[in-house]
């Protein structure tokens, strides 16, 4: 795994697909899973996680290095979902027919878990509210560490925390 | 942390990802790019060539005339006129001579730097 240090320098040798070729396995997730926090829909979280990754393609010779390769990258993450997120005809959600096609999609389910169960669990998140839906999915999402969710939200680690802690609740209540 | 919710939930959003095949779909949509990122320079290149042959030609004939006279005919001609006139004329009449020669030159000199742009073409120039 390159450091950011590693990839400036391709950047700067004029090698931005082989940058890019690094950052992918370090931020494709991450970025996926951040642009599916907002659109709740793992198509449209894909082509945005394209388009994120083009952007910085297009974007990586003129960054400065002022805040870490993952602040920018998350920056720039949140906001082509949020644009994303506006051109799109109708609020994105979880509906009866759609979820378990979603579980599908993104791949989220597990042995353990059936698929009904799963998409009924699927389903009680969508029906968070917005910042305690985003924290709950990124943290599940990104191995639990509060720091990372907060990093890609761009919110205090606190918040994230308290977020958590009322959605695991309201979820409790909901099971 | 060990709740049934906590376990469930992880169950439920550790695997969420982008469809198989994703890496492969984006660098084709990078080569893609660098395409048309080669196609907007060589554009670009070209917009520059064109704008280079309409200045050209704006100055071309005062620039030609220029051309067409110092060739290596002339720069003979008047060689051969200095040696002509340095032998004709007298000493004093030569010395009389010196402080126009040099201001002619002087005036050269500091023409050269206005005329050598106009003259000199670029590296990608036809």
């Amino acid at each position: 795994m390159l450091t950011e240090s590693g990839i400036l320098d391709l950047v700067r040798d004029n090698r931005r697909n082989e940058a890019i070729a690094a950052l992918l396995p370090q931020y494709r997730r991450k970025v996926f899973g951040l642009a599916y926090s907002y659109l709740r829909n793992g198509e449209a979280a894909e082509d945005v996680t394209q388009e994120v990754f083009i952007k910085i393609w297009r974007a990586l010779p003129s960054y400065d290095g002022r805040a870490s390769l993952s602040t920018w990258i998350y920056t720039i993450t949140r906001n082509a979902s949020l644009s994303a997120l506006r051109t799109q005809r109708s609020h994105a959600s979880l509906s009866d027919p759609d979820v378990m096609a979603e579980v599908d999609s993104i791949g989220a389910t597990s042995a353990a878990e059936t698929h009904a169960d799963a998409a009924s669990l699927l389903k009680m998140v969508d029906q968070l509210p917005e910042k305690q839906r985003q924290v709950v999915m990124l943290f599940y999402m990104q191995e639990q560490s509060h720091e990372e969710v907060a990093a890609m939200l761009a919110m205090p680690t606190g918040t994230v925390k308290t977020l958590l802690h009322r959605a695991r609740a309201r979820l409790g209540a909901m099971t | 942390m060990n709740d049934p919710i906590d376990s469930k939930l992880s169950a439920l959003f550790r695997g969420v990802d982008t469809r198989p095949g994703f890496n492969e779909r984006l660098l084709d949509r990078l080569q893609q790019e660098v395409a048309a990122e080669a196609h907007r320079t060589e554009e670009a290149r070209r917009l520059e060539q064109l704008r280079y042959r309409v200045a050209r030609n704006e100055v071309r004939p005062w620039a030609q005339a220029l051309r067409q006279w110092v060739t290596l005919e002339t720069v003979g001609i008047a060689a051969l006129a200095t040696i002509i006139v340095g032998s004709a004329w007298s000493t004093d009449q030569i010395r009389e001579a010196i402080p126009v020669v040099f201001t002619v030159l002087g005036l050269a000199l500091a023409c050269a730097p206005l005329i050598a742009p106009i003259l000199r073409k670029p590296p990608w120039a036809p």
